[in-house]
């Protein structure tokens, strides 16, 4: 039941919600500078990141409902669009097409995709095995696991100067969005269903965004040169940093694909200046900041860099930027705003950095 | 001279970067001397250590981020000085990316886990240029030539610094301490046996746990508990942080936890030890130890 469980909660979220985001900015992609592939592969890795935005508007204004409510509420959100879109759930099939000719058009490309695929595999199911095997005893992740589980025996996010459970006496540290503990409490949702006591969706985020970040580089790159790209993929892949990344489990591989996410459509965004680029940027530069305040400065600054380098007239710059400033903050970036004037101040409160 | 022109570039890159590299590592690798553990374990306890791991450790902070991010500085310069005209997306990007260094490097110098942030992007630029750079020499297999050499290379700092097995759990010496350890021992496991020994004790309201940062108690179990952080001083209740063992000392310290706080166990590892003196006297003096296990993970009982 438990394998059963985290496979289920793994494809719901990660392939049928991603599916479902991808199709929804499919139909606002109308100057066609995305590929449904493109959006696909950015909707694999911010369907978890919507999930925990929903939780946190659910716990904050509908608190302490049941558990099964919730997540019936997070099914539904999703399940209605997919009503919606189920005749495009065709375009899928032609995309893999598409994509199955393009690496049939050479031996030499079939070759890449099957080492870039292999390696992928191999590092997949060594991720599974660890997932299965190694608990989760890193201190900084076991901080954010509790905090979530607070979250979840309360059913319920209050701003408050001091976050002390008077139940447990844990006190709380974290000055960041609380994006990646609602990741705890979505497994621990899926679990209440099937009475499963384990956190092996929560355990498996480090690896699964390492992965959609070799991902997303791999398809850049590839626009330029397949080699080029397996090249890249491999040598990210042995810088000790992103291995230890990848090993140890933490929200960093989370936080950094959502960033990488937010760069490129600022860049699309500052290219284009087309709808989707500028709707897309402004939601992951939110989804991005709500995992960790260095992202939210950083996404402050993306914005200011659009705002400088995007070509259109001044009214029009002021115009999209509040869109984007707006979109980031109802994507995650209003609990910076709600900590600073309610709860724990922040990064404005006395902070010892180490 | 034909055979000059050809390849010439690419050694001249070579050594400029072998030798930069080979200077880096002597200076960051030189003996320890800090006195704060902390700094210690994070790399930045000297000042040369503090510019190199820490303010510019996104570039040159080896042992974390290898070896091929601060070849993003020249590549990038040489694309501006090269290049008449490029796209608006690439002026953002170069932009975005000093911006965004100028932040992590104000905010994050101490973390590595900061600095790790721009890794995927800094490797990517890297690749990116230096291949469009060797795509224009007159050498056919030239593209091939500088991954192939960043690759033996990373390989070789990945050895260095978490293979090779004899500097491996090798104490890092400081003026405080004798036996501070790396970051690699966050990796050990937490017995069952010691969750189930945390499960049968006594432990309530009236006889909490002082949990000396492992935060393990709180995520696995759901017995009450003080949180504190013994390099610090540091424990927290309702109103926030507050200090301990700077204000009572010694039996009055055990009535404190005894009495005030309903202490009547402290949890802790030895990967800690160290980082306060007046703790590791304390438990050794004023308390009895009931479990410990090879991981270090250890459980004392204040003495009435």
């Amino acid at each position: 039941m438990i394998f059963l469980t985290y496979i289920l909660q793994f494809f719901l979220t990660n392939v049928f919600f991603a599916a479902v985001i991808a199709l929804l900015l499919n139909r606002f992609n109308r100057s066609g500078k995305y590929s449904l592939a493109e959006l696909l592969i950015y909707s694999v890795g911010i369907a978890s990141a919507v999930v925990t935005l929903l939780l946190y508007y659910l716990f904050l204004f509908i608190p302490r409902l049941s558990t099964q409510a919730y997540f019936l509420i997070v099914l539904f959100c999703f399940l209605i669009p997919a009503f919606f879109l189920r005749k495009d759930f065709v375009l899928f099939g032609e995309t893999f097409k598409g994509i199955k000719f393009r690496i049939n058009a050479s031996n030499e490309s079939k070759w890449i995709i099957f080492l870039f695929v292999s390696g992928c595999l191999v590092f997949f199911i060594g991720a599974q095995w660890i997932i299965f095997n190694r608990p989760l005893i890193e201190h900084d992740v076991l901080e954010y696991g509790v905090q979530a589980k607070i979250f979840f025996r309360e059913r319920c996010i209050r701003y408050v100067k001091d976050r002390f459970d008077v139940e447990t006496g844990y006190y709380f540290v974290g000055l960041h969005g609380f994006s990646f503990m609602l990741l705890s409490v979505w497994e621990r949702l899926c679990n209440a269903l099937t009475l499963v006591d384990k956190d092996l969706f929560f355990r498996g985020i480090t690896t699964h965004y390492t992965l959609m970040i070799v991902l997303v580089q791999f398809y850049w790159f590839a626009k330029k040169d397949l080699i080029l790209a397996l090249i890249a993929s491999a040598l990210l892949f042995a810088s000790s940093g992103f291995i230890m990344t990848a090993m140890i489990y933490h929200l960093d591989t989370y936080r950094i694909f959502l960033l990488m996410m937010s760069m490129i459509a600022m860049l699309k965004a500052v290219q284009f200046n087309d709808r989707l680029s500028i709707y897309l940027f402004g939601c992951l530069a939110g989804l991005s900041a709500f995992t960790h305040s260095l992202n939210a400065l950083l996404s402050l600054a993306e914005t200011g860099i659009y705002f400088l380098l995007v070509n259109d007239s001044m009214l029009n710059r002021i115009k999209s930027t509040t869109l984007i400033l707006i979109l980031l903050l109802l994507f995650g970036g209003v609990h910076y705003i709600l900590d600073v004037f309610w709860g724990t101040g922040w990064i404005f409160k006395d902070i010892k950095f180490y | 001279m034909k055979f000059q022109s050809k390849y010439f570039p690419f050694i001249i890159f070579s050594m400029v970067y072998l030798t930069v590299c080979a200077v880096i590592y002597y200076l960051i690798d030189s003996p320890f001397y800090g006195s704060d553990i902390n700094l210690v374990n994070r790399g930045i306890d000297s000042p040369l250590r503090l510019w190199l791991n820490g303010y510019l450790g996104v570039f040159f902070g080896f042992r974390f981020l290898g070896t091929l991010n601060w070849l993003v500085i020249p590549l990038v310069i040489c694309y501006l000085i090269t290049e008449k005209n490029y796209s608006r997306w690439v002026s953002a990007l170069f932009l975005l990316y000093a911006v965004s260094i100028a932040i992590i490097i104000s905010q994050g110098y101490f973390n590595m886990r900061y600095q790790i942030t721009l890794l995927p992007l800094t490797v990517s630029m890297v690749i990116y240029f230096s291949w469009i750079y060797s795509e224009r020499s007159t050498w056919r297999n030239g593209k091939y030539f500088l991954p192939v050499l960043f690759f033996m290379v990373t390989i070789f700092n990945d050895y260095k610094y978490f293979a090779n097995p004899d500097k491996k759990n090798v104490p890092v010496q400081s003026k405080t301490t004798a036996n501070t350890k790396n970051y690699s021992n966050w990796l050990k496991p937490l017995s069952p046996q010691l969750l189930d020994f945390i499960r049968q004790m006594p432990v309530n309201m009236d006889s909490k746990m002082l949990v000396n940062n492992v935060p393990f108690y709180f995520y696995y179990t759901d017995l009450p508990g003080v949180y504190y952080w013994c390099q610090d001083d540091i424990y927290y209740d309702a109103c926030g942080p507050k200090q301990l063992m700077k204000l009572y000392q010694d039996k009055a310290l055990s009535d404190y936890l005894l009495k005030e706080l309903r202490c009547r166990y402290i949890l802790t590892i030895a990967l800690y030890d160290g980082y306060s003196q007046m703790f590791d006297q304390y438990v050794t003096q004023y308390c009895n130890p009931v479990y410990s296990d090879s991981n270090g993970y250890r459980i004392f009982e204040i003495k009435n």
